[in-house]
């Protein structure tokens, strides 16, 4: 009968290093596999090969060979041994095969510099088993170095320290900087042209073609309640306001700089040269001026070319250098060369009378209207509009052509606004106002009886 | 969430380092003696990573990593055998390092595995803070 001792077998597997026959405890043993690559480590003993990667695991790699002092063999295997939930790789030489071993079998050797805990005889050859644990402690595993404080210092988690900077856009205005996150910044665009829109608050300082779309363009200086003008190269900050893409105009940009967060305050933000710079709440700035710029925002298109587009007729003509239109179905005629009688008591915009067809119509200086200089010696041909009420000649300089535009092509504004312009259109990357011939008509209807 | 690495070879050990730190990379011939460097008229010290990791008194750095801390004018120049180029890693694309106890913790937070050889590739704490020690 075999006493308790007797009856505790132990599985080893027997395997060569060098001209050493060794063994370890196959409930170490996770995977034997061809060796890897190693990637070599820095401070580490020399038996420590490097990391190794098996099976998406980085594992240290130990080389047996090193380790006791033995030749070096080129024919090698890895043991992948989990000794406590850890993992560690030991390279060895050939694998031979496993047998059964009692702990009675095993002579106490006292080696924990080589691992060994052991011998025992394997028909007729010495076997020396390894200690797994000892394996472990050898590469210092699984010790945690959690609170110890590295030779980096403070910088030792490098990605918490980013997380402690804001970008912010530097830029100026009215002669002064200014900061806003950089996150609320859409994009920075260079304006190629920007025309002006009659009638419009001095807040807007017009429409812009960016990417062949229309967008509003505020006069950032005028938001914020300075008299100053932007001046050199048209730069605009565009800002996603979610029913339309605004663009602000700077006067230059300064450039992006990572803030420290403890330098970033509720108004204002520290720059590395340490100058004191106001930061401002973009997005709430100009919701609270929406109301002055919501009727001047070109609205977005229908891109649904499925439904079958309908086309509207425009009738082009330019006004100094700027080209606006009239939508064909206002348009009754176009006359030129007419007499003009000029009014006793001029009212609004109406230079005069002219008679067309045996009817007197009001003129209305539309040039004069939207804003520009005008000189009535230039003011030639008469267009003639129907308002629903009433008909009324328009006088303009020349008129050019007209144009079919897709009518979803038509960018349009809000029909609430009785601003004097309907729409926009690009027409080959040239913008194209179209007015609302009755709101024009309309600001010269009060108290005038024709 | 993607970063851009500087991609560092010190004879055979791979390294990484955030670029965002980094000002300037320049090209000469450095031994284990060059303990400052003149850069725009300033004069650094030089960590000298080549000789760190490899102990290797007799290789020369043929590259010199100028780094800026961001929220100073703190500059370092740090020497390492060649810069090799750049690359993008995605943050998820790291693998931590097993748990040993040994100083290469004290400079390398997380590993990459190269995916052409399987190598291995150390992403470096702090490359600036060197400097300091």
């Amino acid at each position: 009968m075999k006493n308790a001792s007797e009856e505790q077998e132990i599985a080893v597997l027997l395997f060569a290093v060098g001209e050493i026959t060794c063994a370890v405890d196959m409930a170490c043993l996770s995977e034997v596999t061809a060796p890897m690559v190693t990637t070599p480590l820095p401070f580490v003993p020399k038996f420590v090969d490097g990391l190794v990667n098996i099976s998406g695991r980085i594992l240290p790699q130990i080389n047996a060979m090193t380790l006791l002092g033995t030749a070096i063999h080129s024919l090698q295997t890895l043991l992948v041994l989990d000794v406590n939930d850890v993992p560690i790789a030991l390279c060895v030489n050939q694998i031979l095969h496993s047998i059964t071993i009692t702990p009675t079998d095993i002579t106490a050797v006292d080696s924990p510099e080589q691992s060994l805990i052991g011998q025992f005889s394997y028909q007729g050859k010495d076997v020396s088993l390894f200690n797994s644990e000892q394996l472990l402690n050898l590469v210092h595993a699984g010790k945690s170095k959690k609170g110890k404080v590295s030779f980096v210092g403070e910088l030792k988690d490098d990605r918490s320290v980013k997380e402690q900077f804001s970008d912010f856009l530097f830029f100026q205005v009215a002669s002064k900087d200014y900061a806003i996150k950089l996150a609320d910044v859409d994009e920075i665009i260079e304006l190629d042209s920007l025309s002006s829109q009659p009638r419009a608050p001095a807040i807007i300082a017009g429409i812009s073609l960016v990417r062949s779309e229309p967008r509003l363009i505020v006069n950032f200086s005028k938001l914020l309640g300075k008299d100053n003008a932007s001046g050199g190269r048209a730069l605009a900050i565009v800002i996603d306001m979610g029913l339309a893409y605004i663009g602000l105009l700077i006067d230059h940009l300064i450039g992006i700089e990572s803030i420290r967060q403890s330098k970033v305050r509720s108004k204002t933000v520290e720059r590395d040269n340490g100058s004191i710079v106001p930061t401002l709440h973009i997005t709430e700035l100009l919701a609270q001026n929406m109301p002055a710029i919501k009727p001047f925002i070109p609205t977005g298109r229908k891109l649904d070319r499925r439904i079958i587009v309908k086309q509207e007729e425009l009738l082009l003509f330019s006004i100094n250098g700027d080209t606006y239109a009239l939508q064909a179905k206002y348009v009754q005629r176009i006359v030129s060369d007419r007499r003009l009688e000029p009014l006793l008591s001029p009212y609004a915009w109406i230079i005069g009378t002219t008679e067309i067809e045996g009817r007197i119509l009001p003129v209305v200086d539309l040039q004069a209207q939207l804003g520009y200089q005008s000189d009535k010696q230039q003011l030639r041909e008469y267009i003639v509009v129907d308002d629903g009420k009433q008909e009324w000649a328009l006088a303009i300089t020349l008129s050019e052509q007209i144009l079919a535009v897709d009518e979803d092509a038509i960018d349009k504004v809000d029909l609430e606004s009785t601003a004097y312009v309907e729409g926009f259109v690009n027409n080959k990357e040239q913008l194209i106002t179209i007015l609302n011939p009755l709101t024009i008509c309309h600001d010269n209807q009060q108290q005038y009886v024709v | 969430m993607a970063n851009q690495y500087l991609h560092i070879l010190c004879e055979n050990y791979s390294l990484l380092t955030d670029i965002q730190y980094v000002e300037q990379v320049i090209s000469g011939q450095w031994d284990s003696e060059q303990t400052q460097l003149t850069w725009q008229g300033k004069t650094l010290a030089c960590v000298n990573l080549l000789h760190l990791f490899t102990g290797n008194a007799a290789l020369l750095s043929h590259h010199c990593i100028i780094m800026k801390k961001p929220e100073s004018d703190e500059t370092t120049a740090v020497l390492v055998g060649r810069v090799t180029n750049v690359q993008v890693i995605q943050e998820s694309e790291f693998d931590d390092l097993p748990n040993l106890d040994f100083p290469f913790n004290d400079y390398f937070d997380k590993v990459y595995i190269q995916k052409t050889d399987k190598r291995c590739i150390y992403r470096l704490k702090s490359l600036f803070a060197i400097g300091k020690s």
